[in-house]
C-alpha cells in the first residue's frame, strides 16, 4: 500500500517569483519525511503540486515510479490532512470518513467495515455520529487523520496538521501520528514549521527557504551537523561564532577555536556553530578554553541559562539544573567545548 | 531568415515536440488547463453579462441616444423638460421627497438597527420577522394598508376621534404626508437591513474600551461608535434615496397631485401619450442625477461595500469625526450637547435602554400595523372600509378564492415568480462563481455591471426593457416578461451567492478532491450541499421581487393575463373592493410562513437540535 515518492527538478514560480527552485526529494515506502521551513520556503507548494491542486513550472513528480502529472488529483490516491482539517460540515464523523469509500462505489457492509476499523484505530468510535463542529479541535484532528487514511492512500500528506492545536494536544497527537504511520508502514510526507514537530515524528528531515532545500538530513544529524546558519538557527538553539580561519585554523578574537576543522576550509569570514547544552562553563581557565564575563544568569525550571559576554559577542551556555554553579554576574569565567562539537558552517 | 526558412523552422518545431512528449508534456498540458479555465470562467460570467447587457446597458445608452434624436442632437426635449413649469416642479419634488423619506429612514431606522445589533441570535431573529415579513410584502399591499388606516375615515381617525385628541378628522391621505408615510414603511427596512450588516460587525468591546479609558457613555458612543457606524449609514442613504428617486405606486394612491413624482410622468409620456422620445429625456436626466449621486458616495464608500460584499466599512474607513477636522468651538459646542445628553439621559442608568426598547416597540408597530389591518378587515362582513368590522365574514377569501381573475392572476404571478426565479438563482450562482473564483482584469467593471440595475431607479430599467423588448419583438410576451424581472432579480442573487462562495473554504473542495472525487462529484456533494441555504435564500429572494414587481410588468405585460401586483393595482386605483384585503392576508400570510420558516434554525435553542436538523436532511 505505501509507495514511494520521487520529485525531479521540481520548480514553480508565478510570474517573476519562484516558489520552488529545481528540488530533488526522495521518500522511501514507509518512510516518514518532513518539510521543515518558514512560511513562505515552499513546503505547502510542493505539497500543492503533489496532490495536484496545481501544476509545475517544469519538473516532474512519480509516485511508485510513474508521474503523476497528467493525473487529476482525485484519481492520485493521495491521503491529505489539512492544517484546518476541512471537515464537510454538513456531514456526520461516519459520513466524512465514508466519504472516500463511497465515491468509489465501494459496497456499503465494506465502507461500514472499513470506517469502524479507523475509528477505532484514531479511539474516535463513540463520535460517529457527532458533526464536525460538535468536536473539539483533537477530535476534529483525529476525524481528519482517519478519513485521509480509510482509503489505503499511496501516500500520506500533512499540512501543518497540528497547528491550529494548543501544546498539551499537540505532544499528544505527535506521538499518535507517530504510531499510525508505524502501524501501517505509511509513506508520509509532513508539512510543519515546528522543529519538535520534525524531530520527534521524522525518519528524514527536510530543510527548506525559499523555494530550495537546504539541508537533508535525519533529525539526529541535522540537529547535531546544521550545514549552515540558517539550518542551525532553525533548528535548536545554537551559539554562532562569528570566526576568521587562516592556514587552517580557526581564530574568534584572539581565542584559538577548537573545532572539528574541514580540511576545505578556505581562509577569511567564517562561522562555529556550538550547541548552548554541550558548553562547560568553569572559573578557572584550561587549555583552549574561551574566557568571558558572566553578564546574567536565568532560571528555566529544568535548566538554567548562563550568558556570557565574551568581547563583542554573547555566548549562551544551558545546564542542568542537577547542581546548581555557583557564579555570580560579572564574574569571569571559561567556556570550554569538545572540539568534535563544534560545527564550522559553510555560511 | 526569410519566410520559407522561418516557416520550416516552425514545422521543425512542431515535430520534435511530438518526438519528444515524455520530455516537454507539461507545457502543453499546463496551458490546456489554463484554456479550460478560461472557457469555464467565460460560460461562468457569460449569462448573467449578455443578459444586462442586451436588456438593460445596450437599451439604456440607446434610450439616451435617442432622446437627442442621435447624431442629430436635437436637445429640444430637454429644453422643453427644463423650461416646461410642471415638469420642473415635479423634479423638484421628486428630489425633496427622496431626500426627506431618506432622512426618515436612517434617522428612524439607526436606533432600530444600533439595537438589533445589542441581541443575541435569537433576539435578532425575532426581530428581523418583523422587519422582513413587512419588507418582502408587496408594495401594493402595504400601501393599500395605509390607505385604509389614513383614510378620512379610516381607522387613525377614528381611533383618534373616539379618544377626543382631534375634533374633526384629520387629511392625511392625499397629502405629502400620507407620502413619507408610506415611502418610509416601505424602505425603511431596507436601510435597516443595509446598515444592521455592516454595523454589527462594529467590535463593541471598542464601546467598553473608550468607556474603561473614562468617557461616558453618550461620549463613547458619539466619539467611538457613530463614526465607525457612518460608512454604512451613507450606503443605506444612497440606496435608499436611489430607490426613493424612482418611486411610483406609493405617490400615486397615498399623495396628492403635488405629490406626483417624476415615474409617474415618465410612465405616462410612454404608455399613455407614446412620447417616447420626451419620455427617454425625463429618464436620461433621472440617470444624471442618479449616478452623480453614486459617484459622489462612491468617494466615501465603494459602492461594492453598499451591500458589506467587501470587509466592512467599518473596519476600514471610519469618518474622522471629533477627530482632527472640527474646529475648536465645534468640539467645544459637540462637548457641551453630550455632556447636556449625558446629564438628561445618563443619570438614571436604566433610562436610556428603556426609552430605547419603547421606541423599537414603537418602529415595530410602525411597521406592522399596515398589514395588521389588512388582516382585520380581510374578515369583515361589510363592503365597506368600516372599522371596527362590524361582524365576522369569510366572504372575501371564498370569493377570492373562487373568481377565476383572481385565480388567474394569482397562476400567472406564482409561475412567473417561480421560472424567474428558478433561471436567475442558477445564472446568478455561476456568475458569483465567476466573480469570486476567477481571476481576471476588469472584474470589478464586471461586477458593477451586473449590479447596476439595482443602483438606477427602476423606471429607468423599466424604460430600457421596453425599449429592448419593443426592438426583439418580445412585448406582451411571456419570455419578455421573465427576462425583464430577470434583469432586477439576477443582481440580487448574485449578491446572496457571491457572499456564499466567499465563505466557502476552498479547502473542502480540495479534501473531497485527494479523497477521490470527480470535479463533478465535488460539485454535487460538497459545494452544493453547502451552497443550499444561500442558493434557497437568493431563489426566495428572486421570487419575492418578481411576485413584487409593478413598474417593469406595467411596460411589458402588453395583453397577457394580468399578474397579481398589475390585478391589486388596477382594482385598488377603482374601487377599494374588501377582496384586496383577503388577497393581500393570504399573500401575507404565505410570506410570513416563508420568512419565519427561514429563520427558524437561528429560533431553535440549542446546538444539538441544529444538528439533528442536520442529520434529518441528510438521511
Amino acid at each position: 500500500m505505501s509507495a514511494s515518492v520521487e520529485v525531479r527538478h521540481l520548480s514553480r514560480s508565478f510570474g517573476a517569483v519562484h516558489a520552488l527552485h529545481d528540488v530533488r526529494l526522495m521518500v522511501a515506502p514507509g518512510e516518514f519525511v518532513t518539510l521543515l521551513g518558514p512560511s513562505g520556503s515552499g513546503k505547502s507548494t510542493i505539497l500543492n503540486l503533489l496532490s495536484g491542486f496545481d501544476q509545475p513550472t517544469s519538473g516532474d513528480i512519480l509516485i511508485d515510479g510513474r508521474s503523476v502529472l497528467h493525473v487529476p488529483s482525485h484519481l492520485r490516491s493521495i491521503g491529505m490532512v489539512f492544517q484546518n482539517y476541512a471537515l464537510f460540515p454538513h456531514m456526520s464523523v461516519a459520513d466524512n470518513i465514508a466519504f472516500p469509500l463511497r465515491v468509489r462505489n465501494r459496497p456499503d457492509k465494506e465502507v461500514a467495515r472499513r470506517v469502524a476499523e479507523v475509528l477505532e484505530t484514531t479511539h474516535m468510535s463513540a463520535y460517529e455520529r457527532r458533526f464536525p463542529r460538535e468536536l473539539s479541535g483533537g477530535q476534529q484532528q483525529r476525524v481528519a487523520l482517519a478519513r485521509a487514511i480509510v482509503f489505503d492512500p499511496k501516500v500520506l500528506l500533512m499540512d501543518e496538521p497540528l497547528g491550529a492545536l494548543d501544546r498539551h494536544l499537540r505532544e499528544q497527537l505527535k506521538f499518535e501520528i507517530k504510531r499510525v504511520q508505524m502501524q501501517f508502514r505509511m509513506t508520509v510526507l509532513f508539512v510543519t514549521h515546528d522543529q519538535d514537530e520534525a524531530l520527534v515524528m521524522s525518519d528524514r528531515i527536510v530543510v527548506m527557504r525559499d523555494g530550495r532545500i537546504e539541508q537533508e538530513a535525519s533529525p539526529r544529524d541535522l540537529y547535531a551537523r546544521p550545514k549552515n546558519r540558517f539550518v542551525a538557527n532553525f533548528i535548536g538553539e545554537s551559539n554562532i561564532i562569528p570566526c576568521v580561519a587562516k592556514g587552517g585554523r580557526i581564530h574568534f578574537g584572539d581565542h584559538a577555536v577548537r573545532a572539528q576543522i574541514p580540511t576545505e576550509v578556505t581562509d577569511g569570514e567564517c562561522w562555529v556553530m556550538v550547541r548552548p547544552e554541550l558548553i562547560d562553563i568553569t572559573a578557572e581557565d584550561q587549555p583552549g578554553a574561551v574566557r568571558g564575563v558572566l553578564r546574567d544568569t536565568v532560571y528555566l525550571g529544568e535548566t538554567t541559562r548562563y550568558i556570557v559576554d565574551v568581547g563583542e559577542k554573547s555566548i549562551i551556555v544551558k545546564k542542568q539544573n542537577k547542581t546548581t554553579l555557583p557564579f555570580t554576574a560579572g564574574q569571569s569565567v571559561h567556556l570550554i567545548w569538545d572540539p568534535k562539537d563544534a560545527v564550522v558552517l559553510s555560511d | 531568415m526569410d519566410m520559407s526558412s522561418r516557416r520550416t523552422a516552425e514545422l521543425m518545431d512542431e515535430s520534435s515536440d511530438q518526438g519528444l512528449v515524455r520530455e516537454e508534456p507539461r507545457r502543453t498540458f499546463f496551458s490546456k488547463v489554463g484554456a479550460r479555465a478560461r472557457v469555464r470562467l467565460a460560460l461562468q460570467l457569460a449569462p448573467a453579462v449578455f443578459l444586462l447587457l442586451i436588456f438593460f446597458f445596450i437599451p439604456l445608452l440607446r434610450s439616451v441616444w435617442g432622446s437627442f434624436g442621435g447624431a442629430e442632437f436635437d436637445f429640444s426635449q430637454y429644453r422643453e423638460a427644463f423650461s416646461d413649469e410642471l415638469y420642473y416642479a415635479v423634479f423638484r419634488r421628486t428630489l425633496e421627497t427622496a431626500s426627506i423619506v431618506t432622512a426618515l429612514c436612517i434617522v428612524l431606522g439607526y436606533p432600530l438597527t444600533y439595537f438589533m445589533t445589542t441581541l443575541s441570535r435569537r433576539g435578532t431573529a425575532v426581530l428581523s420577522i418583523f422587519i422582513l415579513v413587512p419588507l418582502f410584502t408587496a408594495f401594493l399591499i402595504r400601501t393599500y394598508g395605509w390607505i385604509i388606516l389614513l383614510g378620512r375615515a379610516g381607522v387613525l381617525n377614528k381611533l383618534l376621534l373616539s379618544l377626543g385628541i382631534i375634533d374633526s378628522p384629520l387629511r392625511i391621505l392625499g397629502t405629502s404626508l400620507g407620502v413619507y408615510v408610506g415611502m418610509v414603511h416601505v424602505l425603511m427596512p431596507i436601510a435597516v437591513f443595509v446598515m444592521y450588516a455592516s454595523m454589527v460587525q462594529i467590535d463593541r468591546t471598542l464601546l467598553t474600551a473608550s468607556q474603561v479609558l473614562g468617557a461616558t457613555p453618550v461620549r463613547a458612543f458619539t466619539r467611538v461608535y457613530f463614526p465607525m457606524s457612518l460608512p454604512s449609514v451613507v450606503s443605506a442613504g444612497v440606496l435608499v434615496f436611489i430607490i426613493a428617486l424612482g418611486f411610483y405606486i406609493t405617490p400615486v394612491l397615498l399623495g396628492g397631485p403635488p405629490d406626483t413624482m417624476i415615474s409617474q410622468l415618465i410612465v405616462t409620456q410612454i404608455t399613455s401619450l407614446l412620447n417616447l422620445k420626451f419620455g427617454y429625456a425625463l429618464s436620461a436626466i433621472l440617470l444624471v442625477v442618479t449616478l452623480i449621486l453614486i459617484a459622489a458616495s462612491n468617494i466615501a464608500v465603494p459602492i461594492e461595500q453598499m451591500w458589506a460584499l467587501q470587509d466592512s466599512a467599518t473596519k476600514r474607513n471610519s469618518f474622522a469625526f471629533g477627530r482632527t477636522g472640527a474646529t475648536r468651538p465645534l468640539r467645544w459646542a459637540m462637548a457641551r450637547l453630550e455632556h447636556a445628553v449625558h446629564l438628561i439621559l445618563g443619570k438614571p442608568s436604566w433610562l436610556f435602554p428603556v426609552l430605547l426598547k419603547i421606541y423599537v416597540i414603537g418602529a415595530i408597530l410602525f411597521l406592522i400595523a399596515p398589514l395588521v389591518i389588512v388582516y382585520v378587515l380581510s374578515f369583515s362582513s361589510s363592503p365597506f372600509l368600516v372599522f371596527p368590522p362590524p361582524g365576522f365574514s369569510l366572504q372575501w377569501y371564498q370569493k377570492f378564492f373562487t373568481s377565476t381573475d383572481w385565480r388567474n392572476a394569482v397562476l400567472m404571478s406564482l409561475q412567473l415568480g417561480a421560472v424567474v426565479a428558478s433561471v436567475s438563482t442558477a445564472i446568478g450562482a455561476a456568475g458569483a462563481f465567476g466573480l469570486v473564483r476567477g481571476a481576471f482584469p476588469g472584474k470589478r467593471v464586471v461586477f458593477l455591471l451586473i449590479l447596476a440595475p439595482l443602483l438606477v431607479p427602476v423606471i429607468v430599467v423599466s424604460l430600457s426593457l421596453y425599449v429592448s423588448m419593443a426592438d426583439f419583438g418580445l412585448l406582451g410576451t411571456f419570455p419578455g416578461l421573465v427576462i425583464g424581472h430577470m434583469v432586477l432579480a439576477v443582481p440580487y442573487t448574485i449578491i446572496i451567492v457571491v457572499a456564499a462562495v466567499r465563505g466557502l473554504d476552498r479547502n473542502l473542495e480540495y479534501a473531497a478532491s485527494t479523497l477521490g472525487a470527480s470535479p463533478f462529484v465535488v460539485l454535487r456533494k460538497v459545494v452544493l450541499p453547502l451552497l443550499a441555504p444561500a442558493l434557497g435564500t437568493a431563489w426566495v429572494m428572486a421570487f419575492l421581487q418578481s411576485f413584487d414587481e409593478l413598474l417593469v410588468t406595467l411596460f411589458l405585460l402588453g395583453r397577457q393575463s394580468p399578474t397579481l401586483p398589475i390585478k391589486m393595482w388596477s382594482d385598488i386605483r377603482i374601487q377599494i373592493d374588501p377582496v384586496i384585503s383577503a388577497a393581500s392576508s393570504s399573500i401575507v400570510t404565505v410570506v410570513a410562513v416563508v420568512i419565519i420558516a427561514s429563520q427558524l434554525r437561528s429560533l431553535l435553542p440549542t446546538r444539538r437540535a441544529s444538528a439533528d436538523a442536520y442529520s434529518e436532511q441528510n438521511s
